[in-house]
């Protein structure tokens, strides 16, 4: 017979499994799973090997910041702009230019200036706005306090104090920092970007979502934090971990909803789960490590489950009240 | 990234805007090393590579000519890099022979439950990190590229037969990592 002039080799079955097997290799493979139990129980046990190893997908830390310039550098860009804020990126780039020059100076520059407040502004509503006198805008979480100058009085410094969360837009002034003194201990020290301070009796986090921050939770040197970098501040143990935030979502409180950018499928429902206060069980965990890049939205959950349904060809039940199931699914751009 | 913003993040490279280097090398690069990671155990290598196809987008941004989506076009960029890579690497490759465990088995398919499933995946990643370095580049190749056997002879300039005998290898190797599952 024809068939057992191919010998099953591992390999064979290999290519059966991708789809890659010849017509004759096929049929090599159907009459010897017929042979014999055993033939079919070893083909049973490889199947399960590839279409398990199918999940394999070693993770990596990336330092984006770093790779990016080794981009540049590569490509033979100038020197490294600073991504202050996408509106000052794209549309004064000479402005960044004179930023970079001025961040190293400024971080350094250990000013010395009153601490006494005379104003002070208490969020009543969530995600209040606050205009500060140099264009600085912050926006509290209810119930988060304030505290900053008034504007006479030539003060060398821009400096607030923060009980509670908040979220700077900092106006760019490369001759003076913006310095936040925390209630719950240190600083956080800028210029010109975006970020999120949110203090809990656990500890502190910084997120940045533009520039560069430098944030002391106590007296000693720090580094400084890059765009979609989190710091957290453990009270307990008295350390700071710098980790890169896996979604701005912390933030959907001040945008009002959710964005995601490269997000692993796991923290995607995890955001969502947050956001809606429901449970969501994804079946398949072979999609955990999907990256899902949608804009922000805050449209009702049912759409944006049919979204990721539509994306991922899954299926989406909803249980109970407040319980959705996913199931099926599959990778891919 | 969607189809829309693809393109219009295309078009402004084209016009040699960096802003939409940045944005593109946001949306791909860390996709791109963690496909090529699968193949290349090694850190630095893959992130050279995703890097370097990255660059290759931008100084051919004058006559880019994208019939399928950027991701798609990027990540066969990086495949071709990948096997460049391990082609280049061949003569200095040596793999010590593994003593091949025959297979007896092992676990009862049928009765495998989701949980286990689970616990054999992370038996199987860790195994295919074990893998001896060429062994793996051939499995991972098949197993996660649109290759078969003889794409992959051809573009590493290896046997078919050679091919071959390291898949048959790693299916021997990962069928024996799950050996004492129960």
């Amino acid at each position: 017979m024809n068939q057992n002039q191919i010998n099953v080799t591992e390999a064979v079955l290999a290519a059966c499994f991708s789809g890659k097997a010849s017509p004759e290799e096929q049929a090599a493979v159907k009459f010897w799973r017929q042979a014999s139990p055993a033939n079919e129980s070893q083909f049973r046990a490889y199947a399960l090997v590839w279409e398990r190893s199918g999940s394999f997908d070693p993770s990596l830390h990336i330092d984006m910041e770093a790779a990016y310039s080794r981009v540049r550098q590569k490509a033979g860009l100038p020197a490294p702009l600073l991504r202050a804020g996408n509106r000052i990126y794209y549309l004064t780039r000479i402005a960044a230019v004179s930023a970079v020059l001025l961040v190293s100076l400024l971080l350094f520059r250990n000013g010395t200036g009153d601490t006494d407040f005379d104003q002070s502004a208490t969020a009543t509503v969530e995600n209040q706005a606050f205009h500060l006198a140099d264009g600085t805008v912050v926006w509290l979480r209810n119930g988060s306090k304030l505290m900053y100058h008034t504007p006479e009085g030539g003060r060398s410094q821009r400096k607030v104090r923060l009980s509670g969360d908040g979220y700077f837009e900092v106006a760019h002034n490369p001759d003076v920092p913006f310095r936040v003194e925390l209630d719950g201990g240190g600083t956080v020290e800028v210029l010109g970007t975006e970020f999120n301070i949110s203090q809990t009796d656990s500890g502190t986090s910084v997120l940045v979502k533009s520039g560069k921050v430098r944030f002391s939770p106590t007296k000693g040197d720090y580094p400084v934090l890059t765009a979609s970098q989190k710091a957290v501040f453990s009270k307990k143990d008295s350390r700071l971990t710098i980790k890169g935030a896996a979604s701005m979502n912390e933030l959907s409180w001040h945008t009002g909803g959710l964005e995601f950018v490269s997000t692993p499928l796991s923290k995607v429902i995890e955001d969502l789960e947050q956001f809606y206060q429901v449970k969501i069980t994804m079946k398949n965990s072979e999609l955990n490590t999907c990256l899902h890049t949608a804009p922000l939205t805050n449209s009702p959950l049912e759409e944006v489950l049919r979204v990721l349904e539509v994306a991922y060809g899954l299926q989406s039940s909803k249980v109970s009240d407040n319980e959705y199931v996913l199931t099926g699914g599959y990778c891919g751009r | 990234m969607a189809e829309n913003e693809e393109k219009y993040w295309l078009e402004r490279l084209k016009e040699g805007d960096e802003a939409a280097l940045r944005k593109i090398f946001d949306a791909f690069y860390p996709d791109l090393v963690s496909r090529v990671l699968r193949i290349i155990p090694d850190p630095d290598t893959c992130q050279d590579i995703a890097q370097d196809v990255i660059v290759a987008l931008w100084n051919r941004r004058d006559s880019l000519d994208i019939h399928s989506s950027l991701g798609a076009y990027l990540n066969r960029a990086a495949l071709n890099r990948a096997l460049n890579y391990l082609k280049s690497r061949n003569r200095n490759v040596v793999d010590a022979s593994a003593e091949l465990p025959d297979a007896a088995d092992v676990v009862d398919i049928d009765a495998v439950s989701a949980e286990q499933k689970e616990e054999l995946e992370s038996r199987l990643n860790e195994a295919i990190e074990r893998l001896p370095e060429r062994c793996r580049a051939v499995f991972a190749l098949s197993r996660f590229e649109d290759l078969s056997h003889s794409e992959i002879s051809e573009r590493l300039g290896i046997s078919v037969k050679t091919i071959e005998n390291q898949i048959t290898k790693a299916m021997k190797l990962l069928r024996a990592s799950l050996r004492d599952t129960t």
